[in-house]
């Protein structure tokens, strides 16, 4: 692989590749606005400029300009090396690239941050990117000096509503257009432009249209700045108290690789961020799976049922044990879910085994909208794991399920899961003696069950999901389980502990490694750093 | 010993009422005062918010009522009371000393007042142009000297017999005049408050801080024993209570036997009489030949109530407090003990009383056993674990030691009975050290001042007088002990629990050992001695008593002296509040009655 | 001032070396000492008792300077607090009497015992406020849990908290009357009276804002 030499460090790069992302790669992070490595370049912000040696036996390329000098206090002629944009400008073998030895790009720095802060109102407590702000970090990292400009700074419009997840700020923008080219070029749908120049320029969406194609909040994530925030995080929570976890997006079968932030003292999601996964989501997630934190706090189960009633979950768990021990097994079915881990599952299916249960079928949520970016109709983020966990037991679809509980033969039933699929199952599974309904969501089997036991959300528990490409991706815990739910396979060992067949395994691993054979090979999750935008 | 008839059973009850409200009311007072003489150590008014607003008129007639009843009595003493001939002198003296007392007290506390509060009137102002309030307590000293020789040199002369005349109606004039004049000098003081605040030098407070403890939550853990985490303040409260009944607080009192049974009060008695077994009253709850032994036992209880406490509250701070209360109380019981055995030995009696008695006839326990005394101090200081010896509660390690689960009156059983333990300590050694109610010269019949047989003064005093005169001296001898404890609190830091340890077994147990053989041998070496030593040690001990009356005399002048001195400060701004307050005009104002 | 300029910094502090106290036998024993601290102590207690009770002291707030300690006789007596006290805190307020707070969390951030809560919130979209942008919708500061260290008033960017009411903390029945409301904290003035603040800054909206440059939509 060919090399170039960045800071009196080889770094190796791929043909083509520019310095700014073999720098990347190599763990270096050169300062930047505008550059994005899943977006066009710009070479806007000026931010990047690195200085680039000539090669050997051929003159630098040099510039005439009149630099102060305070001795003299007169501005004397001098030459000054042409700096290069490092996101623009391609690596070449035995390249040397000076970034932070280079005093000329430290003044260049120094002059680009303060160029871009000249007009920022600087209201960093109002703004909701305090605390993972570039300007921020820039000015701190760069340049360090007091704003010299006197003058009233121009003062644009604030708080501007975008569409219904965008609010933009034109004061604190500076015109970096990563959220232009994140609308044409990831979403398709050039929404957003720029209009007038310099100082009074500002981003604005296309007349009569608003910002509402599915990839809004990816706009919002790419604003290096505080101009663009969302309105589903804006003002919930200051940055600097929340900590990250990986986890993977459970909206779609899609399984983007995303980063769960969460306040550790009151124990809340408060957003998404996408990881980078190249084999997955790119840098990219859509904004249902953005939103889709919501659902870790909204309509969930907190507490056992048992006829409807609030219950103790080790109470409840009593009863499921009786009812399971009074049932026979050949009227007995088990409903695995797609909306579950492969844990939990695989958790049902060895209570099934246990119990010498042999009905084994799958609920989901409906299907939906799709695109091909990001977005998969199957709803659903483990629809591959149940498929490969349930194929020896002869998986049956809800479908069959329905018409199993119409034919009696499930009148004790054990389901995983909150929501049915489409179709008119939800009402056949009144006709259930016995419903044990183990479930993270209000929904059709919590309404008509007969003993609910809450489980964790996906945030709240580790767990591995199959996406539709059939890629095993393990999700770590966020916060710990709300209100008195438990992750669902820890309900199940319970239960099975209760009804007097205790399963083999004890802990997570020990599960996973039973579970081993039988799932696809899972992978852990990507180390890229937390940080990474 | 007495038979038990209604009278004598009515007798016992009022004596323990009296010894029972006077260890309490002592310890409430004390409650009060260690904290607030924290308080004026550091120049600052102690807890005194309770106050009872009472309406001028009241207040004034709360002043001239005692005025006019002395008054009245006064006059009744002139008018109905004639003196006979030989008692005429004794009247005039009193009365000149009492006038001369009253009129020198009036003017210095008013003097002080108006050099406090400013001149208002005209007799404040000819007060003021007096200048030093020490002057008049000079004046009135020396009046007091001029009329004692006077009367003294002059006794029998005819010029003489018109000084006692003068001295028998000018002295009650004075004393009715300086009396009823301060009377009517504070009510026209007071005249234009809209009320007045009694506040009974911050007194009122303990009443309102006890008040409030029994309405206080009384919590107990969850997990502790509930029977005998209640039962643990009532066995540390009562013990340290009873202990008072072995102490005399007074001598015995004298009554003429009347049909076997209890007649008047005898006028006068002979100074080594012993009364009639049926007639006479010991001021003292119960008669013990035991006495000391009893003291100890029931002492000794009062860790049971501490260590309980550590146990029952389910607390480790508790139960550490309570470990260490026990081992701690245990360990310096032995000192204790050892310590009395040498004065046991001294006085041959295990009876309080009859070490009183002892005292009286020869001299004070404190010259005797100085060493004893020493100890004994330390050793019921640590005993009612008091600072230094604070250790079970050392709130520094162990929150509050064996009360830390303890609230409201629960809590306040345990404090009180710390204080009641100190209350009977300091009874207990004042019988035993300072003679009880014996003070120097005074015997049962009256006032003898003499060194080794020369008699230098001599007065016959009613026997009520001088029972009365012997148990204030106690009382205050006592109050004395407790203000000494009071100060050791305030002086010194706590000690470790080993140096604790340290002192108790390797320090204070050896010397008061050493003490025991010293005291046997001294006394075997009295004993066999000729009477000549005796007659020398008769003379010893009149100088023991010499000693103390002139000390108490001269301690008394000093103090008197000490608090007419005027004094000088120099102020100035020195913060920005100060400015802030100067600007104010300043907060001397305020009100801050002791 | 010296005609020869003080070094910037702080003073250095020149120490006396204090030597051991000698161990000789009156000291080892503890029994002259302590008798010496008795002493030290009753003198105290007798010419400050008498002091007191003769309504001889100094003025406590009047600093003596060679009449040893002196102390304010509290609740008694209540020296004025001085001028940088940090008393119960206050929130000031815009020119239209809307919070100053924009509800950063950089107070509850710095503070140590975690006792201030916000809430954030932001004026809807038509509401003349609406470039204030974000101000605390809950602004609540549990002065039980307070430790009075100021770091919120350090840390505030935007003057919006202060503890110069001169107000210290009070004892109250229960820990309910400690939970300070945002209505409350707006409601104490300043020592001097006024609710302002001196953050000199504007934001549109405001009477006092430049306004914008051009004109838009």
């Amino acid at each position: 692989m060919p090399n170039f030499k960045l800071d009196d460090r080889e770094i190796p790069f791929e043909p083509g590749e520019t310095i700014i992302r073999a720098a990347q790669k190599a763990g270096i992070d050169i300062p930047h606005y505008c550059w994005h490595a899943g977006l066009s370049v710009a070479a806007n912000c000026r931010m990047c400029l690195v200085e680039i040696l000539p090669p050997p036996g051929r003159p630098a390329m040099l510039l005439d300009i009149l630099a102060w000098d305070a001795d003299k206090q007169e501005y004397l002629p001098q030459k000054k090396p042409k700096l290069v944009p490092s996101c623009q400008q391609a690596a070449a073998d035995g390249m040397v690239v000076k970034s932070q030895t280079s005093e000329h790009v430290d003044v260049a720095r120094a002059a680009v941050q303060e160029l871009l802060l000249l007009n920022h109102p600087v209201d960093c407590p109002i703004c909701d990117q305090a605390g993972e702000c570039r300007l921020q970090d820039y000015w701190l990292e760069h340049q360090g000096t007091k704003k010299r400009m006197r003058d009233e700074p121009v003062h644009k419009p604030k708080a501007v509503v975008f569409g219904p997840t965008i609010v933009y700020d034109a004061e604190r923008c500076i015109l970096c257009t990563r959220c232009v080219r994140v609308s044409e070029e990831l979403a398709k749908d050039p929404v957003l432009s720029v209009r007038e120049r310099g100082n009074l320029g500002e981003i604005v969406v296309a007349p009569g249209r608003q910002l509402d194609h599915p990839y809004t909040l990816m706009t919002e994530y790419v604003c290096p700045v505080g101009a663009l925030t969302s309105i589903d995080f804006r003002f919930k929570a200051r940055v600097w108290f929340l900590r990250s976890t990986r986890t993977v997006c459970t909206g779609c079968a899609t399984g983007c690789n995303s980063f769960s932030d969460f306040d550790p003292r009151n124990q809340k999601v408060y957003r998404y961020r996408p990881r980078e996964n190249l084999a997955v989501n790119k840098f990219w997630m859509c904004d249902d799976g953005m939103l889709d934190h919501r659902r870790i706090h909204e309509g969930r189960v907190l507490e056992a049922r048992i006829a409807g009633a609030a219950a103790a979950v080790p109470t409840a768990l009593a009863k499921a044990a009786e009812l399971l021990a009074k049932a026979d097994p050949s009227s007995t079915a088990v409903v695995l879910s797609a909306e579950h881990s492969n844990e939990d599952n695989f958790a049902l299916l060895s209570l099934a085994k246990a119990f010498g249960i042999s009905d084994v079928y799958q609920s989901a949520r409906p299907a939906g909208q799709g695109d091909d970016i990001l977005r998969h109709p199957d709803k659903n983020p483990n629809t591959a794991g149940v498929a490969a966990l349930g194929k020896a037991s002869g998986l049956k679809t809800f479908v069959e399920f329905v018409e199993a509980i119409r034919g009696g033969k499930a009148r004790t039933v054990i389901a995983l899961g909150s929501a049915t699929p489409t179709g008119g199952g939800a009402a056949a599974l009144s006709d259930v003696k016995n419903l044990i309904a183990i479930s993270t969501h209000e929904g059709p089997f919590v309404e008509r069950a007969s003993v609910v036991l809450p489980a964790s959300s996906w945030a709240e528990a580790d767990g591995t999901f199959v996406n539709a490409k059939g890629m095993s991706q393990e999700s770590e815990k966020a916060v710990t389980p709300q209100g008195s739910s438990k992750p669902a396979f820890r309900l199940l060992a319970e239960l099975a502990a209760l009804a007097g067949k205790p399963f083999a395994w004890k802990k997570l691993a020990e599960l996973r490694a039973a579970m081993a054979p039988a799932a696809p090979r899972s992978v852990p999750p990507e180390s890229a750093s937390l940080g990474a935008e | 010993m007495m038979p038990l008839t209604i009278v004598t059973f009515l007798l016992f009850v009022l004596k323990a009422f009296v010894v029972v409200m006077f260890a309490m009311n002592v310890a409430v007072i004390l409650t009060w005062a260690d904290r607030r003489q924290g308080a004026m150590i550091q120049d600052r008014v102690g807890p005194n918010r309770a106050v009872a607003w009472i309406p001028t008129k009241v207040a004034q007639g709360l002043a001239l009522g005692p005025a006019l009843a002395v008054v009245a009595g006064v006059a009744f003493v002139l008018v109905k009371l004639e003196p006979l001939p030989e008692e005429l002198a004794s009247r005039a003296m009193l009365f000149s000393q009492l006038g001369i007392l009253f009129t020198w007290l009036t003017f210095v506390v008013i003097a002080g007042k108006v050099q406090t509060r400013g001149v208002q009137s005209s007799f404040d102002a000819w007060l003021y142009s007096l200048g030093d309030p020490r002057r008049i307590f000079y004046t009135g000293l020396f009046a007091h000297f001029l009329a004692l020789f006077v009367g003294l040199a002059l006794n029998d002369s005819s010029f003489g017999t018109q000084i006692r005349d003068i001295g028998y109606g000018g002295g009650a004039g004075l004393l009715i005049f300086s009396v009823l004049g301060g009377a009517v000098y504070a009510a026209l003081s007071i005249r234009n408050e809209p009320r007045i605040g009694l506040r009974l030098a911050g007194l009122l407070h303990p009443a309102a801080d006890g008040l409030k403890t029994i309405f206080k939550e009384d919590f107990i853990p969850p997990n502790a024993d509930k029977f005998l985490h209640s039962l643990a303040p009532f066995i540390s409260f009562f013990p340290a209570l009873v202990v008072m009944a072995v102490i005399p607080f007074g001598d015995t009192l004298c009554f003429n036997v009347d049909h076997g049974g209890l007649g008047a009060l005898m006028t006068t008695v002979p100074r080594d009489s012993v009364c009639a077994a049926a007639g006479s009253v010991r001021l003292q709850v119960v008669d013990l030949d035991v006495g000391l032994l009893y003291f100890f036992a029931l002492a000794g209880t009062g860790i049971v109530g501490a260590a309980l406490a550590g146990w029952a509250s389910d607390n480790k701070y508790s139960l550490l407090g309570g470990v260490r209360a026990a081992s701690q109380m245990v360990s310096y019981e032995v000192t204790m003990g050892l310590t009395l055995v040498g004065a046991v030995m001294v006085y041959g009696s295990l009876r309080v009383d009859k070490m009183i008695e002892w005292q009286q006839h020869n001299a004070w326990g404190i010259f005797v056993q100085p060493l004893a005394f020493f100890l004994f101090f330390t050793a019921s200081v640590a005993e009612s674990k008091r600072i230094p010896f604070d250790i079970p509660e050392g709130e520094s390690e162990i929150v509050a030691g064996y009360f830390t689960e303890y609230a409201g009156m629960k809590f306040a059983m345990f404090f009180f009975a710390e204080y009641i333990a100190v209350v009977t300590s300091a009874g207990l050694m004042s019988a035993i050290f300072l003679g009880g109610w014996d003070l120097p010269f005074l015997y049962r019949d009256g006032l003898h001042v003499s060194i080794g047989g020369t008699v230098l003064f001599e007065q016959t005093l009613p026997h009520v007088m001088v029972v009365v005169v012997g148990a204030l001296g106690f009382v205050l001898k006592t109050l004395t002990l407790c203000w000494l404890q009071l100060m050791i609190r305030w002086t010194l830091p706590r000690f470790r629990y080993d140096q604790l340890m340290r002192l108790g077994w390797r320090k204070l147990l050896p010397a008061s050992l050493a003490n025991v053989v010293a005291t046997g041998l001294i006394v075997m070496a009295i004993v066999s001695a000729g009477p000549e030593v005796g007659k020398f040690m008769d003379l010893v001990a009149d100088y023991t008593r010499a000693f103390v009356a002139l000390v108490g005399l001269g301690g008394f002048i000093y103090f008197v002296v000490f608090l007419a001195k005027p004094v000088h400060k120099r102020k100035t701004l020195s913060s920005s509040s100060a400015e802030y307050a100067a600007a104010a005009g300043g907060t001397r104002s305020a009100r801050m009655s002791a | 001032m010296n005609n020869e300029t003080a070094a910037l910094g702080p003073k250095k502090v020149v120490g006396t070396p204090v030597p051991r106290p000698q161990r000789t036998a009156s000291v080892q024993t503890y029994i002259p000492e302590i008798a010496k601290g008795l002493g030290i102590t009753m003198k105290h207690f007798f010419q400050n008792t008498k002091e007191m009770a003769f309504g001889q002291r100094n003025d406590p707030v009047l600093e003596a300077i060679e009449d040893g300690i002196n102390c304010i006789s509290y609740p008694e007596q209540k020296r004025p607090y001085p001028a940088r006290f940090r008393g119960v805190h206050r929130l000031t307020q815009r020119d239209d009497g809307a919070p100053r707070c924009v509800a950063c969390l950089c107070c509850s951030t710095a503070c140590p015992a975690q006792c201030i809560h916000i809430e954030a919130g932001e004026y809807p979209e038509g509401d003349p406020r609406r470039g204030y942008e974000r101000f605390p919708q809950r602004f609540v500061i549990d002065e039980l849990r307070c430790i009075f260290c100021g770091f919120c008033v350090e840390a505030c960017p935007v003057d919006a908290i202060r503890m110069d009411t001169g107000i210290h903390a009070a004892p109250y029945d229960s820990r309910e009357q400690f939970i300070f409301e945002k209505e409350l904290l707006m409601a104490f003035p300043g020592r001097d009276g006024s609710h302002l603040t001196a953050n000199p800054r504007h934001e549109p909206g405001e009477s006092t804002h430049p306004g914008l440059d051009r004109d838009h939509h």
